[in-house]
């Protein structure tokens, strides 16, 4: 055999190796900040003949523990978005001691109507009553707005989504095409493979992905639910913006591949992701906490609706110091009207801002003399007042489709939807608490295999230094000898 | 297996962050004493906090009001007494000036001292109120009998008098009016006078409902009295014939018959005065039984309140100290990190 | 006459280690040609035979062979080109010259000429078997159906699919679609419990998306129905045309899987392209969600040749620019019985003689060939110390044969100067 060459040649390939190896420590070095690096390493294999070289990189990748990042992923993003919805709409609720929320404000109402109640001739206390009542009718105004514009942002956030997954799935498929395409042993394979990593994790902060590997590590990609979202080529992922948000009116659901994934009645509805939460945030929490809002409004224009004085009454109830669109009818009970909180006004013949006269609180009178409780305009009378106080603690019929009692007092029925409104969130925060765990946890548990450590990529580049020196040095020893031949020769 | 070195720093930082934000929390909750978010703490029991702080405001606001409604009663109460007293001592001059000289001129001066007294009494005020007036608090509730021009109440018993003897009462033929005529007029025609209808329209302009209180869900009480009550009417006749029947000029039996009478109707109104205050009386009993017992409720709404919303003071300032402790460790911690590094080695 | 004989036995020395000095000078040469075989000289005497009783003795001379070790296995090198090919064990390339004669090589620097064939550095064509019409019929002591290598004609191709394979697992407890609403009805208010969709090609390459839907139609009984996704309204129900197939599907209840008797696929008539034949044999029907286990539709859009893979049997790989991979030519390696005895020609060739026996065809890993090395190539077998000291060798030994020629040449003097 042919020693000396033969020397060289190693000597040679192994500078080659060496050179190689360092790349990918200096690699992993320069992406050790990058979660998304997935740690490389140089295969080596030795040729006959001695000779080594690299066959390819090897990445510490495992779909196990990607898996259950995605799903975590997925979950986290979903419980977020839940979440930071829920606490915009408990901005309508605020601190009990604030007695901010159209709850509290209802009990301060009352109470103001007390005060009234107990001294009717005070101007005073009726200007305050009468004011109270202005906030209280504002404060569900507001509710309502608050609900809307939640409802707005989730739906723009969903067309924001639906954009993002289009756009990710454009690059999965250039990411994936290359992966596919790829001789698996190049570098750039690795580098796709992270890329194509990345995509499928940024896929999933948005919905729930399920991946299916393939032949030539062609990656397919499915919904939680089973939708087809890739596969070869991108699905088509679609959801129309709603422009303007108002009760009553829901929004569109989001199609992948022709299914509907947002739709609690689909079939394949996607379980988890960012989109997930926003259309429970859309279709499901704002509605039915909107539906909550018009039922304390409507109960409250139920409440405040007064009646024919004549002796034998001919006239039809009508809405007192409580108006709304369809005032003087007073709404049907138990049924929910959409968007009424937000249609509900303080009567302009009471409002004193609007040219009203504030007794009618006390007298009523609003639709006309017929309505009068009180024709004598005795100043200290209250009655009227103490039936009006009573009506918020009086059991009335609600509306089922709002998930309280169907049956309890206005005041009651404010309270208990304040109840679950805090109860979601509480439910949410810990759900998010417990998914941002599970999600950190997941991303440990993959950094610790993927991730890399600068002390073992120093050590290796110092084994690296020394195997370099020492193939330098057979290389200049094989040259000594056939210098010192050379010399024999000549 | 070797842990990544971006794991390595990320795992304190990580929970830095966790301590620094319950650190800030638990501050808060130090300095107010109450959870920091109370609504997210409490969850559904938001409902509860909401509902116990409204039944508490209610309860303050029926509170105060009733404080206000004991000033009232307790006004009435004095008013009435003095009304009592007032009648008593009408009566007990009617009898002494009964058969006395000059009794007649006595009794008409007493009389129009007390109309006049009782004017005062029962078109009393306190903050904007006529507190007699029943409901109809912004008028007095009786006019001044001899006020000029002529009052309602002194033209229809004038004309009831001319109507009866078709005279006036200061005509000097009062005299001749026997005492069965007297006695004719003073039960029939004159005490028509006093029908509650006839004295709504003549004599008072109060209303005859009272003024009621809400305590509670259904729970009303009576805070006031008005002058339309039989007591007033009653003691009003008997003032009012005294002073305006003619006496002065009667003949001695015919003014007997009037002092008689006028005895009778004034002890019977001292003797409705005292229903009129023990009813005022038992409301106030009532109100204050109802304060007593809503204060004491207010005492355990406070309490439970603070059950649900507030924080045990000595957890917070342990927890303080733990997560400071513990920040402190993962400072140092990552300092350590910072220096464990083959760099520094190589 | 022996002085005489002296003299012509040294020059024939002198002459045999020229030769050798010759070959010295051709490896050294050489020394970095990829696929050079070494050459050496052996030697053997050629004597005059003499009578034992003979009073003198004839000198001979020596007869010079030059050799060639072919068979020898060089050391390999990496390089960065994929085709740079090295045999790692026996066997040879086969190329052809520019007039197509055929020649065994090793030296397999190929590169791409501007015909698209994979020319080495001796200016020779790579030969295989095109695979595009299947397998290749081997005739295992000749060159038949041979062509260069070449990958411009493969530039664009498209396959229609032909045959597919789908598993999913179908939700057991769904709940069963009516038959009003089931999928294969095309009403535009189906119910279904499961939908996927599959991309395969027509004839011309075109993408068919094809939606497939699953519908329970009664326990253990399951219907499944294909769309063509281009017929549909708004990407939904309904389709303009009928379902291209709707198949039924029954479940054994015990294990979830496809009874024997049920259909084990669907066939689908893709418009303008090949009937598609689906394998659904492992779909199974489990208390879990509707999950997508496995899709796989063969055929292949058109487009252009992104890369060129070979594989250690001589399978030339094109990797489409859309990542589809397909087999277009096989390569063989050839081989004689006895390599050392080939001819050596000019640019590395080799090429078989009567002494170095039939040449046998036949593919890398099988039988005893050795495999192709892709991105290697094999290094010269000559070995510069060797070189060197056969230098310094066959010098001292010339110098000692032209000392017996001038002893011969001196005596021969003596011997005319007797004469005076």
């Amino acid at each position: 055999m042919a020693a000396l060459s033969t020397a060289l040649n190693i000597a040679r390939s192994s500078l080659a190796t060496v050179s190689g190896q360092t790349a990918v420590a200096s690699r992993n070095i320069a992406n050790v900040n990058n979660t998304d690096y997935t740690r490389k390493s140089a295969a080596i294999i030795s040729l006959s003949g001695g000779s080594t070289a690299i066959s390819g990189y090897n990445r510490a990748a495992d779909k196990l523990l990607l898996d259950k990042l995605l799903t975590a992923t997925a979950n986290s993003a979903a419980s977020d978005s839940i979440l930071s919805g829920l606490q915009r709409l408990s901005e309508t609720v605020g601190d009990p001691s604030a007695s901010s929320s159209p709850a509290g404000m209802l009990g301060k109402f009352q109470t103001s109507l007390q005060t009234y109640e107990q001294n009717p001739s005070d101007q005073t206390l009726a200007q305050n009553a009468v004011r109270v009542a202005g906030d209280l009718v504002r404060s569900l105004n507001a509710a309502t707005n608050t609900i809307q514009s939640v409802r707005q942002q989730a739906d723009s956030n969903m067309s924001e989504s639906v954009d993002r997954i289009n756009t990710l799935l454009q690059q999965f498929k250039v990411a994936n095409d290359a992966v596919v395409r790829g001789d698996g042993s190049s570098a750039e394979l690795s580098e796709n493979l992270d890329s194509r990593d990345r995509i499928i994790k940024l896929l999933s902060e948005e919905l729930g992905i399920r991946s299916v590997t393939g032949a030539n590590n062609d990656i397919a990609l499915y919904t939680d639910s089973g939708v087809t979202l890739f596969e070869k080529v991108p699905r088509t992922v679609s959801m129309p913006a709603t422009p303007s948000m108002v009760p009553g009116v829901s929004g569109n659901a989001v199609y992948i591949d022709g299914v509907d994934v947002t739709s609690p009645t689909s079939s394949m509805a996607t379980r988890s992701g960012n989109l997930f939460g926003l259309a429970k945030l859309r279709d499901d929490i704002t509605v039915v906490y909107q539906s909550q809002i018009d039922e304390m409004a409507r109960g409250l224009i139920e409440a405040f609706a007064e009646s024919d004085q004549s002796a034998v009454p001919t006239l039809a109830d009508a809405t007192g110091i409580f108006g709304y669109s369809g005032s003087p009818a007073v709404p049907a009970t138990g049924t929910a009207i959409a968007g009424l909180a937000g249609g509900i006004r303080l009567s302009a013949s009471v409002d004193p801002a609007q040219g009203g006269d504030m007794t009618r609180l006390r007298d009523g009178g609003i639709n006309g003399v017929v309505y009068n409780y009180n024709p004598t305009g005795a100043t200290g009378f209250s009655n009227r007042l103490t039936t009006l106080i009573d009506g918020l603690d009086t059991d009335r019929p609600f509306d089922t489709t709002t998930q309280l009692r169907g049956l309890s007092s206005l005041k009651s029925f404010g309270t208990a939807s304040t109840g679950w409104l805090e109860a979601a969130r509480q439910q949410a925060t810990s759900a998010s608490d417990l998914q941002t765990t599970m999600k950190s946890r997941s991303v440990d548990a993959l950094q610790r295999l993927n991730g890399v450590n600068i002390d073992d990529e120093m050590t290796v580049m110092l084994q690296l230094e020394r195997s370099y020196q020492a193939s330098a040095r057979i290389i200049s020893t094989v040259d000594k000898m056939l210098e010192s031949l050379l010399n024999a020769a000549g | 297996m070797s842990i990544s070195t971006l794991s390595l720093y990320f795992a304190p930082r990580n929970s830095i962050h966790e301590s620094q934000r319950q650190l800030v929390n638990a501050q808060t909750e130090l300095s107010t004493g109450r959870h920091a978010d109370v609504s997210l703490h409490l969850g559904a029991r938001t409902a509860d906090a909401i509902s116990l702080r409204d039944v508490k405001d209610q309860s303050t606001s029926v509170i105060e009001m009733a404080g206000l409604a004991s000033t009232e009663l307790e006004i009435t109460q004095n008013s009435l007494t003095a009304l009592t007293n007032l009648a008593h001592q009408f009566s007990a001059t009617l009898i002494g000036a009964r058969n006395s000289v000059n009794g007649q001129e006595v009794v008409k001066a007493a009389a129009k001292t007390a109309m006049e007294s009782l004017g005062a009494i029962l078109n009393v005020t306190h903050d904007g109120k006529y507190i007699f007036a029943g409901i109809n608090t912004d008028t007095a509730p009786l006019a001044n009998y001899s006020a000029v021009p002529l009052s309602s109440a002194k033209s229809a018993v004038d004309a009831s008098f001319l109507a009866e003897f078709g005279m006036s009462q200061n005509s000097p033929a009062v005299g001749t009016i026997t005492a069965s005529q007297m006695d004719i007029f003073l039960n029939g025609n004159f005490s028509t006078l006093f029908t509650p209808a006839a004295w709504s329209s003549t004599f008072s302009t109060a209303a005859d409902q009272n003024r009621t209180a809400r305590l509670d869900r259904g729970y009303n009480v009576e805070v006031s009295t008005n002058a339309n009550e039989a007591a007033f009417r009653d003691f009003t006749m008997a003032l009012t014939m005294v002073f305006d029947s003619g006496t002065g000029a009667l003949n001695q039996a015919a003014f007997e018959k009037v002092v008689d009478k006028a005895v009778t109707m004034s002890s019977t109104a001292s003797v409705d005065m005292g229903l009129v205050q023990s009813k005022l009386g038992s409301s106030q009993k009532v109100i204050s039984d109802f304060v007593l017992q809503l204060q004491d409720q207010n005492a355990i709404l406070t309490k439970e309140i603070t059950a649900l919303e507030g924080v045990d003071p000595y957890e917070v300032s342990t927890r303080i100290n733990l997560l400071t402790t513990q920040l402190e460790a993962s400072y140092s911690i990552t300092a350590r990190i910072n220096k464990l590094n083959l760099m520094n080695y190589l | 006459m022996s002085l005489y004989g002296i003299m012509r036995t040294s020059t024939s020395g002198m002459a045999a280690q020229a030769s050798r000095l010759a070959t010295v000078a051709d490896n050294i040469a050489n020394v970095n040609t990829n696929g050079y075989k070494r050459a050496s000289t052996e030697f053997s005497s050629l004597l005059i035979e003499t009578f034992p009783s003979a009073p003198d003795y004839t000198s001979g001379s020596v007869l010079t062979q030059v050799r060639h070790a072919v068979s020898e296995q060089g050391s390999f090198q990496n390089t960065t080109s994929t085709t740079d090919l090295a045999v790692r064990g026996e066997g040879f390339f086969v190329v052809a010259d520019p007039s197509g004669a055929p020649f065994l090589t090793r030296a397999g620097s190929f590169v791409k000429n501007e015909a698209g064939e994979l020319v080495n550095a001796g200016g020779f064509k790579l030969l295989g078997y095109p695979l595009t019409n299947g397998q290749p019929s081997v005739v295992v002591n000749g060159f038949t159906g041979l062509l260069p290598v070449n990958f411009s004609g493969i530039a664009l191709t498209a396959a229609p699919s032909m045959v597919g394979q789908f598993t999913a697992n179908l939700p057991s407890n769904a709940p069963v679609t009516a038959a009003a609403v089931l999928p294969s009805t095309n009403s535009p208010t189906v119910q279904y419990s499961g939908k996927s969709s599959l991309v395969g090609y027509d004839n011309l390459g075109n993408e068919v998306i094809l939606d497939v839907y699953f519908a329970k139609t009664a326990a253990n009984t399951w219907e499944a129905s294909v769309y063509n996704k281009a017929d549909a309204t708004n990407g939904s129900f309904p389709y303009s045309s009928a379902a291209l197939s709707t198949t039924p599907l029954a479940f054994d209840g015990t294990t979830g899987t496809l009874t024997p008797t049920s259909a084990q696929s669907f066939s689908v008539p893709v418009s303008n392209g090949a009937t598609l034949v689906i394998d659904i044999s492992k779909t199974s029907q489990l208390a879990t969600d509707y999950t997508v286990l496995g899709a796989k539709i063969g055929g292949n859009p058109p487009s252009g040749v992104d890369l060129v893979e070979i594989a250690k049997d001589g399978t030339f790989y094109a990797t489409f620019e859309n990542g589809t991979r397909i087999a277009v030519y096989k390569i063989p390696l050839a081989t004689v019985t006895s390599p050392d005895n080939m001819t050596p020609l000019t640019g590395n060739v080799f090429s078989a003689t009567k002494s170095s026996g039939d040449i046998e065809v036949g593919f890398a890993d099988t039988a005893s060939f050795g495999s192709v090395l892709s991105s290697t190539l094999e290094q010269s077998t000559v070995d510069l110390a060797t070189e060197l000291t056969t230098m310094i060798d066959s010098q001292r030994g010339y110098s000692a044969n032209s000392k017996v020629f001038q002893t011969g040449a001196e005596l021969m003097d003596v011997l005319i100067n007797l004469k005076r």
